[in-house]
């Protein structure tokens, strides 16, 4: 009861003075609003990355064909087939790779009634799908007797789909690729922008063995271009790649001292690596907002400070009258935090509708979290109380007959 | 014999000067006051009667000597204690009012039950009581600077008699009105004093004001010069 009144005591001072209380406020509101607004755009960028991290699969190591060397000059990566069908079976095998998938990807139109498309269409396995995560939203992707038997069936991207029907259901729909038939079996789910960019969605797949000896006719046969594999787990993916390696290598009859003629390259860790990026970069937009909130509470104890000055008299009159230290203290505490919390109210109102502004004007990618909010109101009330303590101690020490005395 | 409402004994108040050295206000003071009386405090300017008012008021606190009020040491208590003390047994009016201008008449009065804790309802009504009793109910919702000084000077008395404290202690109240309405104060002064048995400690300079008080105490230099009834004292005077 005795809170309460104080309270009102609080309040009422506060609305004696409208504009100061206001334009303390005013600190608050920007600090918390900035920091609202900078760790919606901060985590909107986290997201962004984890959206494309997922998107990609988890634990993914890509083995790319070794590069070839033509009179001295080095061709790169993936110019010399070296890897084989086998060579993707045998990965299989090992106990660390929970899922591997042969790739043979190739440019090549994709024709529908009077619509065409080209597209990249990945001649690869059923475990293909496994290894990337990715599901059809209708139909159902291809099995391994269709590998065997060199079927002509086809799974699409979402691009794909959009761009030869629309909103049609492409499923049972019969499309031509070179001139073949092939049966549409499935669309898959859309997987948006790969970290680098690219349209993940703008793909097809085939049986493997379709796309080696039908479609792009191998000049190697059981030749492929890179393998992707799964490790069971991220822990196991440093051993993984050191028995990928290893067996590469024997298999290859690479001796010690050669160079390799393959390439392994860890998927996840690129990814970690710009997952980091953005979690530094979202923390140092919390740090700089941050800023703001202590120069807003800067300003509390400021005009704290001023008031407690300025009341000097008020307060030896409530202490001549009975008021004890402690109703003095709580009665300045009080007005910080009620200035604190509702400048930080304010601001988080605000700084949603910054983000909204970002998300809907700026085009970027926000995500404000309650455990933001949280943040941000917690900070302002630590603020409100220990900006807020200093003056309220300093009235609340005043002897009274001197605080009467003050003119 | 009841004990006295005031024991003062061996009251000295004096100041730290430059480094070492110390200025004595107040020296040696011995007196007691009965709870019913109605006592002046008369001195001159410099006298030291405003100082040894602060202390009996528990605003100041002695530098030696012994002050007991209502039977308790005040030399025991600490800031708090003394804060409770002066919200329940002392009532004070002051030369400058010291209303809080910004509130109201009623939350003026209001204030000494606030911080004793008494609930909002209880304090309106109580407020609302004693401003009719010192004739200002139809100003209720006025602000201090809304009221003229004597309008002002009965709702600090109001604001005194909140908690019915047995004490009222009023320094120079009447040093920024002018006669006719200072002859209305001391008239409510006397009227509480009769009426509901309220010791009166009134500090003064004018003797004019020291007349409507039974008992006078002249303070002199820091030293009491003269004790004893105002009419004897002051009749002697102006004889």
């Amino acid at each position: 009861m005795m809170f309460g009144s104080l309270l009102e005591e609080a309040l009422q001072a506060m609305g004696a003075n409208r504009l100061r209380s206001a334009l303390t406020m005013l600190g608050m509101i920007i600090g918390v609003g900035a920091v609202v607004l900078m760790m919606a755009i901060g985590q909107g960028a986290q997201a962004m990355v984890s959206e494309a991290i997922a998107s990609m699969g988890s634990n993914l190591f890509i083995i790319l064909s070794g590069s070839s060397t033509s009179g001295g000059v080095r061709m790169g990566g993936g110019t010399v087939p070296t890897l084989t069908a086998t060579d993707a079976h045998a990965i299989g095998e090992l106990p660390e790779i929970a899922a591997v998938a042969p790739s043979y990807p190739n440019n090549a139109q994709v024709i529908f009634g009077s619509n065409n498309w080209t597209t990249a269409i990945m001649g690869t396995t059923p475990e293909y799908f496994e290894v990337r995560d990715w599901h059809p939203v209708s139909g159902t992707v291809f099995t391994d007797s269709d590998v065997r038997s060199a079927a002509r069936v086809i799974v699409l991207g979402q691009t794909v789909v959009r761009n030869l029907f629309g909103s049609e259901d492409p499923v049972g729909k019969t499309v031509r690729v070179k001139n073949s038939p092939f049966v549409v079996i499935g669309a898959l789910e859309p997987k948006g922008q790969s970290l680098d960019g690219r349209d993940q969605d703008d793909t097809a797949m085939v049986p493997l063995t379709t796309a080696q000896r039908q479609l792009f006719g191998n000049p190697f046969p059981g030749m492929i271009r890179f393998i992707m594999a799964k490790a069971r787990s991220r822990e196991m993916m440093p051993r993984a790649e050191q028995s990928l390696i290893e067996l590469l290598r024997a298999r290859h009859r690479i001796r010690p001292g050669q160079e390799d003629d393959f390439t392994v390259r860890n998927l996840t860790a690129l990814a970690q690596t710009a997952a980091g990026t953005t979690r530094t970069l979202s923390v140092m937009l919390g740090a700089i907002a941050s800023v703001s909130l202590l120069v807003g509470g800067i300003g509390i104890m400021n005009i704290m400070l001023v008031s407690v000055t300025e009341r000097t008299r008020e307060i030896g009159i409530r202490l001549a009258i009975g008021a004890r230290r402690q109703d003095v203290l709580l009665q300045f505490l009080l007005e910080a935090l009620i200035i604190s919390l509702v400048g930080s109210l304010i601001g988080a109102a605000i700084g949603f509708v910054g983000a909204w502004l970002a998300a809907v004007v700026g085009g970027m990618t926000v995500v404000v979290t309650l455990s933001s909010i949280l943040l941000a109101f917690t900070v302002a009330a630590a603020v409100g109380i220990f900006f807020g303590f200093y003056p309220a101690r300093k009235a609340a020490e005043l002897r009274p007959i001197e605080a009467l005395r003050y003119q | 014999m009841p004990s006295p409402l005031i024991e003062v004994v061996d009251l000295v108040k004096s100041y730290p000067v430059g480094d070492s050295g110390t200025l004595e206000i107040l020296h040696r003071l011995n007196f007691t006051i009965d709870a019913g009386e109605f006592v002046a405090i008369m001195g001159p300017s410099g006298s030291g009667k405003s100082t040894l008012m602060n202390i009996l008021g528990c605003l100041d606190i002695p530098s030696g000597g012994r002050y007991v009020l209502n039977g308790t040491d005040t030399a025991r208590l600490d800031p708090d204690q003394l804060a409770a003390l002066r919200n329940r047994t002392i009532g004070f009016v002051f030369q400058g009012f010291n209303l809080l201008p910004r509130k109201t008449v009623e939350d003026n009065v209001a204030l000494p039950l606030l911080y004793a804790g008494v609930s909002r309802e209880e304090r309106e009504a109580r407020a609302l009581e004693l401003l009719r009793q010192v004739g200002l109910g139809h100003r209720v919702g006025h602000k201090p600077p809304q009221l003229s000084g004597g309008q002002q000077q009965r709702v600090a008395i109001a604001r005194a008699l909140a908690n019915s404290p047995p004490l009222i202690l009023a320094d120079e109240p009447t040093g920024n009105l002018d006669t006719h309405t200072s002859e209305d104060i001391m008239a409510l002064f006397e009227r509480l004093n009769r009426d509901q048995g309220l010791t009166i400690v009134l500090v003064t300079h004018e003797p004019d004001v020291a007349r409507h008080a039974q008992r006078l105490i002249h303070v002199v230099d820091g030293h009491i010069a003269e004790d004893g009834p105002t009419k004897t004292i002051l009749g002697r005077a102006h004889a």
